[in-house]
């Protein structure tokens, strides 16, 4: 079974920057209220986290650094792969920067 | 400037041409045959159905080419406007952050576009598309990578030459895309 982060209806249609001092929707806020708590929610089951990036006005480098690579940092590239999908029709290169962002290597 | 011939000095020129047919007895050197040669006939067929088929076909190459080199014009200039749009307020360091997102989302949804359109005209080599796609990904770390205050992006004098670089670069790249179009 997928649990759906849709992420324009379940946090905003307008992505902030990284830190939640730099305004609303940071990367840091979309980190601690949403992405991290749904990823423990699926980390030990056989549940997939979807993740679906569309219908925003985009995605600064920040939030996606913030949100995605934090991720990676705390709980480890390969385990955030196998567990989180993404949809992104309307900019499909966007999943491959997340990945950039994801690789250990870089941070 | 263009001349325009009137169509009245026409007249003349053709009754100067028939009187001098006339006097010169021109009109003789034509024979008419009252008899049909089908050998002829069938050549005369074949040869003028084959000139229109060709004269056809080549037209109509000719202008689904350029369908397709305007429909990758036309997403060249939109890319063009964008990096103009950001280079502007890059040079007066006021980006303001959610329009910058907004414009990034559109030059990544273009060089996209441009890819899906390339991939039924051919008419762009798409090792330059991925170059685009490679200098898109430095610059946009480059500019919304940092801090942001009061939908503010603010960025050092070092990112702002940086970016101003990787701008040019890109546009550069456009201008080579848009010669290699017009060329095939």
């Amino acid at each position: 079974m997928n649990i759906e982060i849709n992420i324009a209806q379940d946090f905003s249609e307008t992505p902030g920057a990284r830190y939640k001092t730099d305004g609303d929707f940071s990367g840091q806020e979309f980190f601690e209220i949403i992405l991290e708590p749904k990823f423990i929610e699926v980390q030990n089951t056989e549940n997939t986290l979807l993740i679906n990036l569309d219908n925003t006005d985009g995605y600064a480098t920040s939030f996606l650094d913030e949100a995605f690579g934090g991720l990676a940092r705390k709980y480890g590239r390969e385990n955030i792969l196998k567990k989180i999908d993404f949809i992104s029709n309307e900019e499909p290169y966007l999943i491959k920067e997340i990945k950039t962002y994801m690789d250990e290597k870089r941070n | 400037m263009k001349k325009e011939i009137k169509i009245y000095w026409l007249i003349p020129i053709i009754i100067i041409s028939g009187i001098f047919g006339f006097l010169t007895n021109s009109f003789e050197f034509f024979n008419f045959k009252s008899e049909i040669d089908l050998v002829n006939l069938f050549t005369l067929v074949v040869t003028s159905s084959l000139g229109f088929y060709i004269a056809s076909t080549l037209q109509n190459n000719i202008e689904v080419k350029k369908f397709e080199k305007e429909l990758v014009y036309s997403t060249i200039k939109s890319l063009n406007n964008k990096t103009k749009n950001i280079e502007k307020y890059l040079s007066a360091n006021s980006l303001k952050f959610n329009e910058t997102i907004k414009t990034f989302k559109d030059i990544s949804g273009l060089i996209s576009e441009l890819k899906e359109v390339n991939e039924f005209c051919l008419v762009v080599d798409n090792h330059s598309i991925k170059v685009l796609r490679s200098i898109y990904i430095e610059i946009k770390p480059l500019i919304t990578g940092g801090r942001v205050d009061n939908n503010n992006l603010t960025l050092s004098s070092e990112h702002i030459k940086l970016s101003k670089s990787k701008l040019k670069k890109f546009k550069n790249r456009l201008i080579k895309i848009m010669i290699e179009v017009n060329r095939k």
